[in-house]
């Protein structure tokens, strides 16, 4: 119920535009996804959540685990493009206050 | 007086089979429907994750006459402390878990967990439907 689009500069640098509805199934398979990218060399990622239609706990729980794996490998995670009800659970859960939001 | 009834028993690994149906069920409340899906899909995770594996859930969704809302999710597993999990509950933290309760209760007028917690009674008063 996502699909993710990759646009990445090299191994190290990339943004991934996430489209659709993240439950929870989904949130597991896009941590494993995105943790692998960090073991291959990933360490600035940009996620383009602006075509986001439905996130909740779990997958906002996923975001900080890839936030914390970039921080050990001395890399950033920024948040782009939340808007509607996704901004509003971000502001809601204070989750603002923690991520880089642009 | 009830007027749309749903009783759900499913299989621990039929969870994501479920989620269309709440969607379906919430779509004519707009906005306010997919904070309520939230909510729902917070407490069915809880039931998920405190269950076992090869166990059972039910959930019924009942839309009563006068725009209340009251929905009951129930697995057959040992529960959780609901009591302190909400009294540990830090905004200050960057855990990967426990927002789910806070969104429960922000999106739902009454949230009540048995003494188990592994049942759960969620109650909307809702604003209104577009039809």
């Amino acid at each position: 119920m996502i699909t993710i689009e990759k646009q990445a500069t090299n191994s190290q640098t990339m943004i991934l535009s996430i489209t659709g509805r993240m439950y929870a199934e989904q949130a597991t398979t896009f941590r494993k996804q995105v943790l692998s990218l960090i073991e291959k060399g990933l360490t600035e990622l940009k996620l383009n959540l602006s075509s986001l239609e439905y996130i909740d706990s779990s997958g906002l729980g996923v975001l900080i685990s890839i936030r914390k794996h970039l921080d050990k490998v001395g890399g950033t995670l920024t948040i782009l493009g939340i808007q509607g009800d996704v901004q509003e659970l971000f502001e809601l859960t204070r989750l603002n206050q923690v991520f880089h939001i642009e | 007086m009830r007027v749309i009834e749903v009783h759900l028993s499913f299989l621990h690994d039929q969870i994501s089979q479920i989620r269309p149906i709440i969607k379906a069920f919430l779509e004519p409340f707009d906005h306010e429907g997919l904070h309520l899906e939230i909510g729902i899909n917070e407490a069915l995770n809880n039931a998920f994750y405190h269950s076992p594996k090869q166990g059972y859930l039910q959930m019924q969704l009942c839309l009563y006459r006068n725009h209340t809302l009251i929905i009951r999710i129930h697995d057959n597993g040992l529960g959780f402390q609901v009591g302190e999990k909400l009294a540990t509950y830090d905004f200050n933290t960057d855990n990967e878990g426990g927002r789910g309760l806070l969104l429960m209760q922000a999106y739902f007028d009454r949230m009540i967990y048995n003494h188990n917690g592994n049942e759960v009674l969620l109650a909307k008063k809702m604003k209104g439907m577009s039809l």
